[in-house]
């Protein structure tokens, strides 16, 4: 018996019927979670057809749209990358909107230092986003050394320093940095070389999006291919056998928040340079960190996966605006949707692991 | 800055009716987790219990139907925490985070579905304070102690009915061993399921009133995010009181008389940003956490879904 | 499992990419319609009692008295606006109403972009480089803070007054260095005692803030809170002593008949109105000051001396007319 027979060759029939298996789960789970929503929306008394055809229709139906669905989509998939990593490393990372924030803030206070400095665009703009992701990483590296050090539980404090990361910009934004003219808590524009090219004229998007589809390469390089990334999976999974074998487990969980905590932060410069014309807001974030952790659970923490889930709220995020507007859905509403979509998804899926599905057969 | 600031009647009085939100939350929460389950949807199930109760407490005028009515809503939640984590095995941290999620937007939304827009905010009565005879004339502390909403007696007095139920009952000795050995228990013939679900709708429950609080005995009317983060507070204080019902009341009052003390500071040193004395609360509470977590012992099984047929 | 699910996110995330050229075939070119079509856009919810509810209203009187259609959206962020506005653009309304000073960038970005629609956009301070198709509307709530510092000053009791307000920006800041002025003027003895809670919106922070006033000694507290003051109103009432409050934006003695003075209302129907009036007669740009006389009214007076309600009157008419004209002080508070 050679070698070469060693690897078993899995029939195309089987891989069909895998994947068939699984769109069917998940189509499934997305229609039911659509009829669980259309309750809501007959509650607030809109016609179901059209507000789904609005949804849709309002985050891909136009240019406009669609761009705005790839703004909107950034910051989910690397709110969601971040917890995924947090999780793969054994961390959660609950912090995620704070390190959104404070990695807005090393990126507008970076911005404002470069202002007379000759160097650059994209140098410029590299610089920035590279000071969010440091921003961000030093942020949640509190909280991993807190954990490391002191066996803090990295949830609390990272949601305490949720709110501790919105006073700091609220005191950003009213006090030294503020713009008078606008009256609101937000801050003076950075240097215009800094902002973010646009993607497509005429519709409001940004590169952003490029750094995030490079991020979901990089994490996963990052925990496939590398010695760190082995370490952060080791520890995620046995932690008491990865000691054993010989890996520092602080050192890893540490490394593994300030990592998540940067991917968070590199999310809040983009915002800061694309979305708002390099100024720093209150409400910067409505949100994200809670909807990644939503996303990255359904996405099982897998880069790829979470690529496509995070698309899939960003277009909800998107289209549910426009129910305002067609059926004067009231805006509390989306929130709730996202949350019944992942409870929904969830269910379906726990079903289908815990053997109850028999008719879409066996869980694989 | 002088002591006498420190310790004015009026900052300790507002100190206790504020910590009584977090107290009252604490323990439905100790309940959930000394079964042995975990429960960070806190936040969300105190929201959607202001938002219920205050709904149903303006259109029927009546605090108990209130109370109830926001016990119920957030029992509910507890039960789907419960299908989710006890029967479907599911990973109760991330339900929970979703729970939260879901329990921040509904009370908005059937807010507004409920009342368009107004010219006066909608607005019950609060609760009235009941002050006791004698006790409350003591001078200095009567006011402070003995002349408070009845929900902040009651909250009180669930300490120690709590604790004797905890650790002098059969029932309770039970309810701990699920948290503690969940499969010696079985074997000894407890129900684990059953008891872990009872335990999860009466935790929210009581959670649920603690979230009724706010808008019945605070503010008179309901807003978005009226609960503030209390519900992460009240998470810790499960760990910082070691998982003991008495333990929690000094977390609770030392977070509620920092918060509260806050604006008095905030009064005096004006050239300090506001904004600072607002992170006071929650830097605080992390060093003592810091403080805390050398030291304490969770429930063993906590947070571990229980099955029956699997080895081990 | 693994490998069919990412197969699957893959394939999503194609039709994705996908739809947008079906998209593109079925949205057809911009009919130019000349009638005026307004939107307006609000940050908060209209169930909020306060700001966003006044926006709504206004609406339904720019609605009415310009007899043009209309259509909203509340509880929008600020990273949300601009993708809204040009929603709404798409749609064919030709003029956007932003409803607060949160929205200067997206406004500025947006009216180079489409010169054909005209947007009103609110701002504490006059707005330089304004662009031809927007119009300005600066609020000057300093001038009310004149107003009812001077009557603070003349109910209080103890000679001490609060001011309350949520976040500390530059026109909040104005306020209060107005309240102190007119107070001054009165007696310069009295003390202003003021207090940003951070959240303009919260009524449990402005409850324990209102508290921590009364406590200090003051007897009327200048509220200056949107959904927040009901937890002024409650800590006015919960109170052994006789605190006096007055309230912005709306008229809300009825929450606390014995303890309320008086409100500075803010009625938007009147620059709202105006601008698309001037808008649908070509007009496209210019500055709104949105100050006592326009848009800014006094509600009735309640609990105070007649003699006194009668001056607070008069100095208000002084304000609309530009005789008395307080300080504008946005650059720091006045003890600093």
């Amino acid at each position: 018996m050679s070698q070469a027979t060693l690897v078993r060759r899995v029939p195309i029939q089987k891989i069909a019927k895998s994947l068939l298996r699984g769109l069917v789960l998940y189509g499934i789970s997305i229609v039911v979670a659509l009829l669980v929503n259309s309750l809501f929306i007959a509650a607030s008394g809109g016609n179901i057809i059209d507000a789904y055809s609005k949804i849709f229709s309002s985050s891909f139906g136009s240019w406009i749209g669609f761009g705005q669905t790839l703004n909107k989509w950034t910051p989910l998939l690397l709110g969601a990358l971040a917890v995924a990593l947090g999780n793969r490393g054994g961390v959660y990372n609950i912090g995620v909107d704070g390190q959104i924030y404070i990695g807005a803030v090393f990126a507008t206070g970076l911005g404002f230092l470069l202002a007379d400095v000759p160097i650059p665009a994209p140098l410029i703009v590299f610089l920035v986003l590279l000071a969010g992701f440091i921003g961000g990483g030093m942020y949640a590296g509190i909280a991993g050394y807190l954990r490391a050090v002191y066996n803090v539980n990295e949830i609390f404090t990272t949601v305490m320093m949720n709110f501790v990361a919105v006073f700091i910009v609220e005191y950003l934004a009213t006090g030294p940095w503020n713009d008078p003219i606008a009256g609101e808590a937000i801050t003076l524009p950075i240097i215009s070389s800094a902002h973010l090219p646009s993607l497509i004229p005429r519709t409001g998007s940004h590169l952003g999006i490029l750094f995030a589809l490079l991020m979901v390469f990089g994490i996963w390089f990052l925990l496939n291919k590398t010695r760190l990334g082995f370490h952060i999976r080791a520890v995620g999974d046995n932690p008491v056998a990865s000691e054993v074998g010989g890996v520092n487990i602080r050192t890893s969980i540490f490394l593994t928040l300030a990592l998540s905590g940067a991917i968070a932060g590199l999310a809040g410069a983009v915002e800061v340079i694309g979305v708002h014309g390099g100024r720093l807001i209150l409400g910067l974030t409505p949100n994200y960190g809670s909807l990644a952790i939503l996303i990255s659970a359904v996405g099982m923490a897998s880069p790829t996966i979470i690529l496509g889930w995070s698309a899939f709220f960003a277009v909800f995020f998107v289209g549910s605006d426009s129910l305002q507007r067609s059926i004067s859905f009231p805006a509390a509403g989306v929130l709730v949707f996202q949350a019944v979509m992942f409870l929904i998804i969830m269910w379906i899926r726990l079903l289908h692991e815990r053997g109850s599905l028999a008719f879409l057969g066996e869980k694989s | 800055m002088s002591f006498e600031l420190l310790v004015d009647p009026s900052l300790l009085q507002l100190a206790l009716l504020m910590s009584t939100p977090l107290l009252l939350a604490a323990l439905g929460e100790l309940i959930i987790e000394r079964s042995g389950i975990l429960n960070v949807a806190i936040e969300g199930m105190m929201s959607v219990g202001a938002g219920v109760g205050f709904l149903v407490a303006f259109f029927t005028e009546d605090h108990l139907l209130g109370s109830l009515a926001a016990m119920a809503a957030v029992a509910l939640m507890g039960w789907l925490l419960g299908y989710y984590g006890i029967t479907l095995r599911a990973n109760q941290l991330i339900i929970g985070l979703g729970l939260f999620i879901f329990g921040l937007g509904l009370p908005s939304l059937l807010y507004r579905i409920a009342f368009g827009p107004q010219m006066v905010a909608p607005r019950i009565d609060l609760m009235p304070s009941l002050a006791i005879p004698f006790l409350s004339e003591i001078p200095y502390i009567g006011p402070v102690l003995f002349d408070q909403p009845l929900l902040v007696y009651l909250t009180y007095l669930l300490v120690p009915v709590l604790s004797f139920f905890l650790f002098r009952t059969p029932l309770g000795l039970q309810l701990r061993a699920c948290g503690e050995n969940p499969r010696a228990a079985d074997t000894l013939g407890v129900n684990i399921i059953a008891t872990r679900y009872a335990c999860v709708i009466i935790g929210a429950a009581i959670i649920g009133l603690a979230g009724y609080f706010i808008p019945a005995i605070v503010t008179a009317t309901y807003t978005d995010n009226i609960i503030g983060g209390r519900g992460w507070i009240a998470l810790q204080l499960v760990i910082f009181g070691r998982w003991l019902p008495g333990a929690s009341i000094s977390g609770a009052l030392l977070f509620a008389y920092i918060e509260a003390l806050q604006y008095r500071l905030a009064l005096i040193a004006k050239s300090v940003p506001p904004q600072l004395f607002q992170t006071l609360p929650y830097i605080v509470a992390i060093l003592v956490m810091i403080q805390v977590y050398q030291r304490a012992e969770k429930p063993a099984a906590l947070m571990q879904p229980y099955n029956r047929e699997a080895r081990g | 499992m693994k490998a069919k699910v990412r197969l699957f996110c893959l394939v999503l995330v194609l039709m994705i990419a996908l739809v947008p050229l079906a998209g593109c075939a079925t949205s057809s070119p911009q009919a130019k319609s000349t009638a005026v079509r307004v939107a307006l856009i609000m940050p908060g919810p209209i169930s909020d009692s306060d700001w966003n509810m006044l926006g709504y209203e206004a609406l339904q009187v720019v609605a009415k008295e310009q007899e043009v259609e209309t259509a909203y959206s509340e509880k929008i962020a600020v990273a949300d606006a601009e993708r809204v506005a040009r929603e709404y653009i798409a749609e064919d309304y030709n003029v956007i109403i932003f409803h607060g000073g949160q929205f200067v960038t997206a406004t500025m970005n947006l009216a180079g972009e489409y010169p054909d629609v005209t947007f009103i956009m609110g701002s504490a301070t006059p707005v330089p480089d304004l662009p031809p198709n927007v119009w300005n509307m600066v609020r000057r709530y300093y001038k009310g803070g004149y107003a009812l510092g001077d009557l603070a000053a003349r109910m209080t009791k103890t000679g001490k007054i609060g001011y309350l307000a949520g976040v500390q920006l530059p026109d909040f800041m104005a306020i209060a260095n107005s309240v102190h002025e007119a107070a001054g003027k009165v007696d310069p003895n009295i003390e202003v005692i003021y207090s940003f809670t951070g959240d303009q919106n919260d009524p449990v922070k402005a409850r324990q803030a209102a508290d921590a006033m009364i406590a200090e000694g003051v007897d009327v507290i200048i509220d200056w809170m949107n959904a927040g003051v009901s937890g002024v109103e409650e800590a006015v009432l919960a109170s052994d002593d006789v605190v006096l409050m007055t309230t912005f934006s709306t008229d809300k003695h009825e929450r606390a008949p014995e303890r309320y003075l008086v409100s500075m209302l803010l009625d938007l129907g009147v620059p709202y109105s105006f601008m698309v009036g001037e808008i649908k007669q070509g007009k496209t740009t210019g500055v709104f000051d949105f100050e006592p006389g326009s848009g800014m009214l006094l509600s009735p007076t309640y609990n105070m001396p007649d003699g006194i309600a009668a001056s607070l009157k008069s100095l208000w008419s002084q304000l609309e007319n530009d005789e008395v004209i307080p300080t504008e002080n946005t650059e720091k508070l006045f003890d600093q």
